[in-house]
């Protein structure tokens, strides 16, 4: 059978930099950090105040047909969405026939903790616990918008937003839809900010993507969401096309839940498949947005991956993370990296890693310090990496 | 466009744990003698609750583990009756090759109540790492994954009552287009104090809520002759899964899109479900499709193609047409 090509025509964030598309471009390639002082909750015992809260923050339910909120993390996704399909200028009608894959780590995260309180209280509240269910925004999705087409909520840690496109992407080019949403939601809630605290993930300073004096990642909360649509679909109805999809993988490192394994040797099997996927050579990569966490670990051995896929490539392109400017999103990650991913290839701008401050000898690559950098490129690769042993990878290429 | 070749994909092994039973053989003996079995009674007078009582996760694990959920437990189990049933031979295996999906519309809720209550009554400061990392949704794919060294695609999907209607979708189409040599995929999900609370304790419509797991070993065809496989149960001619409209919609919409890509020129015979191993939420798609075959297996439907459908209660569906490879 004929594999259909996959065009990106909808982009929706909401980030710690800003709850819209362009602001969050603008924002991120200006170099602006989003890490704050969290204020909805109070994060005593953590091992940092800060992190990427979304705030301010209004969520209006009237707008999106509700009587009343849902989980925060759920009207994340919802407003990203509603971005989404109005940039990709999709109607109602045309939404009736499209599908969504949506990610997430920890569901409704702060109504989790509500049912908690509940449930310690011997009085349980059930709504609580509904409005946490991992799929709780899918199903918000699906009544909000008339999506007939394949759905599904993945769940692989830090790695689900960058599966969910390859997932989207799968469905697109095998004939099941035509339109694809492809989104990634995740709020901070107390309890998994303090289990990512005690595991020492968090660092107590700043997050220095690849820098020598990095010590730790600071999570953040948002959404991320793309439309996908078949490449002649699309064309066919004069829809805006920012750039294709033309690979993905995803995996496992089969080695440990929270240590990369050696060598970033899963890292490197997923870059290495998606470009396979891709068809197209490692040397014909220009800009990587790394997963980058900011990690004693993981930023040398995703290093390594990009070095052993690319060889001496790898010295001669963009490596950046922008999670020195947003935190670590989650479940959102893959997406909303994804999102600055397209604009890098549509604006022709490499986004900066912030907050560099020193090299470090096992990470010796390019990786746009503290500026961002005008670069045209015309192939792109994103990578993500979850506890557990996940990782994916996007491959995007100009149209 | 570029071409894509699509391949046959068939299930070679069946690991169930479920109230009745345990491992193919004895699933599909208790079935077949409790075929019209009214939905089974609670077993104890204030649960409506069906649980594995006899469960040992010890039986099924080559080393000892210092902390598993149960969920966990439950997915490495089935992981091991699946991969013995199928007499896969892992050590000539590609294992980049080698893929698990996992549907599990709960995930370790036992793990995330333990987190949240240590956070909430002693302070972030004594959170506990262990638990932690044992609490997120992927944590049992992940530690199969660990255990038998796969180390192709390992997604864990959360879709409630078709969590694993979505990984056989997946795991069937990734094996069709040929990004996988073999792939584990099912669905778990158990009884814990948190679901317990969270849906009450009045008994189920239409049969008791229960805990259990199910892996299905899928193959590219090519791959399981070129094994030479001891068993070919059945194939799986398609799978499709919709959303977004109400329940009998969604349902009629998963089985006639699945038929389209099948190419049948009519609707399959539906499987319907027994009631004897309760509602066992994410886990139900996976053992209705071990039930299915059992009764192709069996001959005890006059057809062989069948298809396996469920819907969630917000109007999403997943269903998957089977045929006897006999």
């Amino acid at each position: 059978m004929k594999r259909r090509r996959v065009a990106v025509t909808g982009l929706g964030v909401v980030t710690p930099l800003a709850d819209n598309v362009s602001e969050f471009w603008q924002r991120l390639i200006k170099g602006e950090r989003g890490i704050k002082p969290i204020t909805k909750f109070d994060p005593s015992g953590l091992r940092n105040p800060k992190a990427g809260e979304v705030s301010p923050w209004q969520f209006a339910p009237a707008e999106f047909g509700m009587a009343a909120a849902p989980d925060e993390a759920t009207q994340f996704l919802l407003v990203a969405a509603q971005q989404a399909i109005c940039d990709a200028g999709l109607t109602r009608e045309q939404l009736a026939e499209a599908g969504a894959v949506l990610a997430t780590n920890f569901g409704g995260a702060m109504s989790w903790e509500r049912f908690v309180d509940s449930f310690l209280s011997h009085a349980p509240q059930s709504g609580h616990f509904t409005e946490f269910r991992f799929d709780t925004a899918l199903t918000h999705l699906c009544h909000c918008w008339p999506l007939s087409g394949p759905t599904s909520l993945l769940s692989i840690a830090c790695a689900s937003g960058t599966a969910a496109i390859g997932h989207a992407v799968d469905l697109i080019r095998y004939g099941q839809a035509n339109i694809m949403l492809a989104g990634g939601h995740d709020a901070l809630a107390p309890s998994h900010l303090a289990g990512l605290s005690v595991l020492r993930t968090i660092t107590a300073e700043d997050i220095r993507p690849f820098s020598k004096n990095r010590s730790g990642t600071l999570f953040g909360e948002g959404a991320g969401l793309v439309v996908l649509e078949d490449y002649n679909h699309a064309q066919a109805r004069g829809a805006p096309i920012y750039c294709e999809v033309i690979g993905w993988a995803e995996n496992s490192n089969a080695y440990h839940l929270t240590a990369p394994d050696e060598g970033g040797a899963g890292m490197r099997r997923v870059l290495q498949t998606a470009l396979n996927d891709a068809q197209v050579d490692s040397n014909t990569i220009d800009y990587i947005n790394a997963h980058g966490t900011g990690t004693e670990y993981h930023d040398p051995a995703e290093t390594q991956a990009i070095k052993s896929v690319l060889g001496d490539h790898a010295y001669q392109i963009g490596v950046s993370s922008i999670k020195g400017a947003i935190g670590h999103l989650m479940g959102a990650a893959g997406v909303v990296e994804a999102i600055a991913t397209v604009k890098a290839l549509q604006e022709g701008v490499l986004p900066p890693t912030v907050n560099y401050d020193a090299p470090d000898p096992e990470c010796d690559l390019d990786y746009v310090v503290n500026q961002a950098r005008p670069s045209s490129i015309s192939y792109a690769a994103t990578i993500s990496a979850g506890i557990g042993g996940s990782n994916a990878c996007v491959i995007l290429s100009q149209v | 466009m570029s071409e894509q070749s699509v391949e046959k994909v068939v299930i070679t092994g069946i690991g169930p744990i479920c109230t009745i039973a345990t491992g193919r053989q004895d699933f599909w003996a208790v079935l077949a003698e409790a075929h019209d079995a009214a939905v089974p009674e609670a077993q104890s007078a204030d649960s409506n609750w069906l649980r594995c009582e006899d469960f040992r996760v010890e039986d099924y694990l080559e080393s000892e583990k210092t902390y598993l959920d149960r969920c966990s437990e439950f997915t490495l189990a089935a992981c091991y009756l699946a991969v013995r049933d199928a007499q896969l031979d892992w050590p000539n295996l590609s294992h980049p090759r080698v893929g698990l999906c996992l549907g599990t519309a709960f995930g370790c809720l036992d793990s995330m109540l333990n987190n949240t209550t240590r956070v909430r009554t002693k302070g972030s400061r004594l959170a506990s790492p262990v638990v932690f990392m044992h609490s997120f949704a992927n944590t049992p794919a992940s530690l199969a994954a660990i255990e038998d060294h796969i180390q192709g695609p390992v997604p864990t999907f959360c879709d409630g009552d078709i969590s694993a209607g979505a990984a056989l979708h997946y795991a069937w189409q990734a094996l069709r287009y040929g990004q996988a040599d073999v792939i584990l995929a099912g669905g778990v999900d158990v009884v814990s104090n948190a679901l317990v609370a969270a849906l009450g304790n009045a008994p189920n419509i239409d049969r008791a809520r229960a805990e259990g797991a199910c892996l299905l070993v899928l193959e590219r065809q090519a791959s399981a002759e070129q094994r030479a496989a001891p068993v070919l149960l059945a194939e799986v001619v398609s799978c499709a899964v919709t959303g977004g409209a109400d329940t009998s919609t969604a349902r009629q919409q998963a089985i006639t899109q699945a038929g389209q890509i099948a190419e049948l020129d009519e609707t399959p015979c539906i499987f319907e479900p027994p009631a004897v191993y309760g509602h066992t939420f994410g886990a139900s798609l996976a053992l209705d499709v071990a039930a299915a075959i059992g009764t192709l297996e069996a001959g005890q439907v006059p057809a062989d193609i069948i298809a396996v459908v469920r819907a969630t209660a917000d109007g999403r569906a997943a269903a998957i047409i089977l045929r006897n490879s006999e």
